[in-house]
């Protein structure tokens, strides 16, 4: 699936110097996993891959790139150039120092879902198509094997790009809220213990927090001594501190990339909290993050008409 | 003088009946239950590893509060009743060898030591590695055991265990053929498993600290603490003190991979960047632990590869360290 | 026993005008429940949520956060971004299982002692009917 095309225009702009590297995906060391690379002479970027299993969030690798002066290529799905379009606008990342290409997402496939339904598997019998798979002689759909981050995905067409190579396609995710409704929906106890069991399992890692591209702090708040928000200790009262504070932190710059959920080595349903307050702001301030270099980010704007009949 | 090693068959009924008997008390960890869950009650408690237990991820270490005239001190109280832990040979090689080595040693760290003596551990053979599995490259194997725990082999109607100690009676030995078929399970374990890691990597590690290759390897590292946190060998720990009049010391996990691991109260931090981190948890490992206590402070168990987000594997990295060691060794 | 619990409310009342509101109910001597910790902060929009959850964490039963019209905040409009991120915490705890009525907001102005007290009655009086604050509260024994 474009393989070849990506690995191409790769080798192109590393022979011309139009960049001084290329960050993208490269087979990993256990069977269906991706991990991230950095290329910087075109003989290497034969080692270039592009598969349903692609799932970190690469914008995240331009963050130590900050304050030198090399200009980096970077293979975006649609959730890592809207991370890119955020991190310009917030000033992290010149614009020219970038080239984006851009890559309509298929959809990363979840391996745990992937062995729950067909036992022991092996990559050699897989082969995959852009929306079905072929295995043991028999077509299947890939969308009930989705990451559940990638099955309420809206936007996998990158919306800023330097150059796109697939064909856009449409959402799988038609409106995130039946998602969140399902928790949403039941009592104030339900969901309170929905939560807790999440966030007993919550061993305070902080692989959602590195590995989302947003979440660049120099010092981050989880780790400050003075003042001392959180414990070290993994108590749920100190992980939902981490966890609400974080999304609070998010509040209209969260792509909902799902990168943290998909980090997560518990499996905590971590995405849900950030994606709610992005719901939030959606319904009400109209604004998601990402997807407009020219639109002011909803804490740094107001409007008289906000809602407010919560203030007595 | 080595106590006599007790070995025999306890057929299915006794196993359960010393079981269910214990339930309350026994420790299951999580791979030895997808493996053996179906020779335990349901109701046993299973642990990640045997550091949740041992070193779980937050205790008090001493209580204080101020009486108006002087500050008293409490020390924290920890209950440990005797307990058993069956877990696969790696996790229990973990403790064994080596987070034993470094809490019972000068100084006797008197919280693990209370919570250890009460602790019996049973070793459950494992048939069948994991792809991610490498004990047997780091001087442990999946038929691994020890003289102060208990070793068990689960077969069709009985398990064969090996054991010291009364807990077990044995009227009559175990037949040839027995001991035979454990010893081709046995070799069929260690088949898949990779070879070991030569005796003068320790050494040769150290010499290439300053190499170039640690750019490569540490890129992609996103520097969370997972890996740390679930790696059953894995130690360090924080100390905070909470309150002003009153409060407690709390002592949490650490991991080498955060930021503030190393920064000094000048605010110099020697290990900066993601690269001197990811090269010190491996140089740990592979090299200062060795040298100093004799085997590797990594069991193989794989853990930390099948976690990690961003697919960073420990054994690449010192498969990279063993071809540049034996390319340039004279 | 449970009868005799009164409620531990955390006030953070912005400078200019809502602390200035709670003088002035102070000096009309007018009387109300005395279970507000009052924090002064220059303005509402200084408030992080982070604050607000600091105070669940230690124990407080209830938080307040109070601030000046929209329209009339001394540093123009400090006002209108804290309505913003209440909003969004609100809502946000509310999802996540907190009571709705944990963490309350109100305007007063510096010349309503009245409302003031008002408000501080409410407060109170919504906490109680809600119990101790157990859900966020800190916890440190941990054993296995």
């Amino acid at each position: 699936m474009f393989e070849k095309e990506i690995r191409r225009k790769s080798e192109e702009l590393l022979e011309t110097k139009t960049v001084d590297m290329v960050i993208g995906y490269t087979s990993g060391s256990l069977p269906f996993q991706a991990r991230p690379v950095l290329i910087s002479s075109p003989e290497d970027t034969e080692q270039l891959v592009w598969n349903h299993f692609s799932s970190p969030n690469l914008a995240r690798y331009l963050l130590p790139y900050r304050d030198s002066s090399k200009k980096i290529a970077l293979l975006a799905k649609g959730c890592d150039a809207r991370a890119v379009m955020v991190l310009i606008q917030e000033k992290q990342f010149p614009r020219e120092r970038v080239h984006i290409i851009g890559l309509p997402c298929p959809g990363m496939i979840s391996k745990t879902k992937l062995e729950k339904e067909l036992g022991e598997i092996k990559e050699e019998d897989f082969s995959f198509e852009k929306d079905t798979f072929l295995w043991q002689g028999k077509k299947w759909e890939i969308f009930p094997f989705l990451e559940d981050t990638c099955s309420r995905c809206r936007y996998p067409n990158p919306p800023l790009y330097d150059e796109l190579i697939g064909e856009k396609r449409e959402p799988w995710g038609s409106s995130s809220t039946d998602y969140l409704e399902k928790i949403n929906g039941q009592s104030e106890e339900e969901r309170w213990q929905f939560w807790e069991e999440e966030f007993s399992r919550c061993i305070r890692c902080y692989a959602c927090r590195n590995a989302c591209p947003l979440c660049y702090c120099k010092e981050c708040f989880a780790e400050s001594d003075l003042p001392r928000w959180v414990s070290g200790v993994p108590t749920l009262s100190d992980n939902l501190f981490f966890h609400l504070g974080r999304s609070m932190h998010l509040a209209g710059r969260c792509v909902e990339c799902g990168a943290c959920e998909r980090a997560c080595p518990e499996e905590i349903k971590i995405g849900l909290l950030p994606l709610k307050v992005e719901m939030i702001i959606k319904n009400n301030f109209s604004f998601e993050a990402g997807l407009s270099l020219e639109e002011d980010a909803p804490l740094l704007t107001y409007r008289e008409t906000d809602p407010g009949e919560f203030i007595k | 003088m080595r106590k006599a090693m007790n070995e025999g068959l306890i057929a299915k009924e006794k196993w359960w009946e010393w079981v269910e008997d214990k339930k309350d008390r026994v420790f299951l960890t999580e791979r030895a239950k997808s493996r053996y869950g179906k020779w335990f009650p349901r109701e046993v408690k299973v642990v990640k590893n045997g550091k949740e237990i041992l070193l779980p991820p937050g205790e008090e270490v001493y209580r204080y509060f101020w009486t108006g005239e002087k500050w008293k001190i409490e020390e924290g109280e920890i209950s440990a009743s005797s307990a058993f832990l069956f877990s696969l040979p790696c996790e229990a090689r973990a403790i064994i060898e080596v987070t034993d080595k470094i809490f019972l040693n000068n100084p006797i760290d008197k919280n693990y030591w209370l919570r250890r003596k009460s602790l019996s551990l049973g070793i459950m053979a494992c048939l069948q590695p994991e792809p991610t599995c490498f004990c047997s490259s780091v001087g442990g194997g999946p038929f691994w055991r020890d003289e102060g725990a208990l070793f068990l082999v689960p077969r069709e109607d009985d398990i064969y265990i090996q054991g010291e100690g009364e807990l077990f009676s044995f009227s009559e030995g175990v037949e040839e053929k027995i001991k035979e078929e454990i010893q081709a399970l046995q070799k069929k374990a260690e088949s898949v498993l990779p070879s070991l890691l030569p005796s003068y990597f320790p050494q040769e590690l150290y010499r290439y600290f300053e190499d170039e290759e640690w750019n490569e390897l540490s890129w992609h590292c996103i520097n969370c603490g997972a890996c740390t946190f679930l790696c059953p060998t894995c130690y360090c720990f924080d100390l905070n003190v909470e309150g002003k009049l009153k409060g407690f010391q709390l002592r949490s996990w650490d991991s080498c991979m955060f930021p503030k691991f190393t920064l000094h109260a000048s605010f110099h931090n020697p290990r900066p960047t993601g690269k001197e981190r990811v090269r010190q948890r491996v140089m740990h490992k592979f090299s200062y632990f060795p040298e100093r206590e004799g085997n590797f402070a990594c069991v193989g168990c794989g853990v930390c590869v099948e976690k990690c987000p961003v697919n960073w594997d420990i054994r690449e990295a010192i498969e990279r360290m063993v071809e540049k060691i034996d390319r340039f060794r004279t | 026993m449970k009868n005799n619990w009164e409620p531990k409310i955390v006030a953070f009342l912005c400078h200019w005008c809502s602390y200035a509101g709670a003088d002035l109910a102070g000096i009309s001597r007018i009387q109300y429940p005395p279970n507000i910790r009052v924090i002064r902060v220059p303005c509402s929009g200084a408030v992080n949520p982070l604050y607000i959850l600091k105070a669940l964490r230690e124990g407080a039963d209830g938080v307040l956060v109070s601030g000046c019209h929209p329209g009339d905040c001394h540093y123009l409009s400090g006002n209108y971004f804290a309505r913003r991120k209440f909003f969004i915490l609100h809502e946000l705890l509310q999802w996540v299982g907190i009571e709705k009525d944990r963490v309350q907001f109100s305007w007063v102005s510096a010349s309503e002692g009245q409302k003031f007290s008002q408000v501080v009655e409410e407060t109170v009086e919504k906490v109680k009917k809600l119990g101790p604050a157990k859900k966020l509260v800190k916890e440190f024994t941990f054993h296995v």
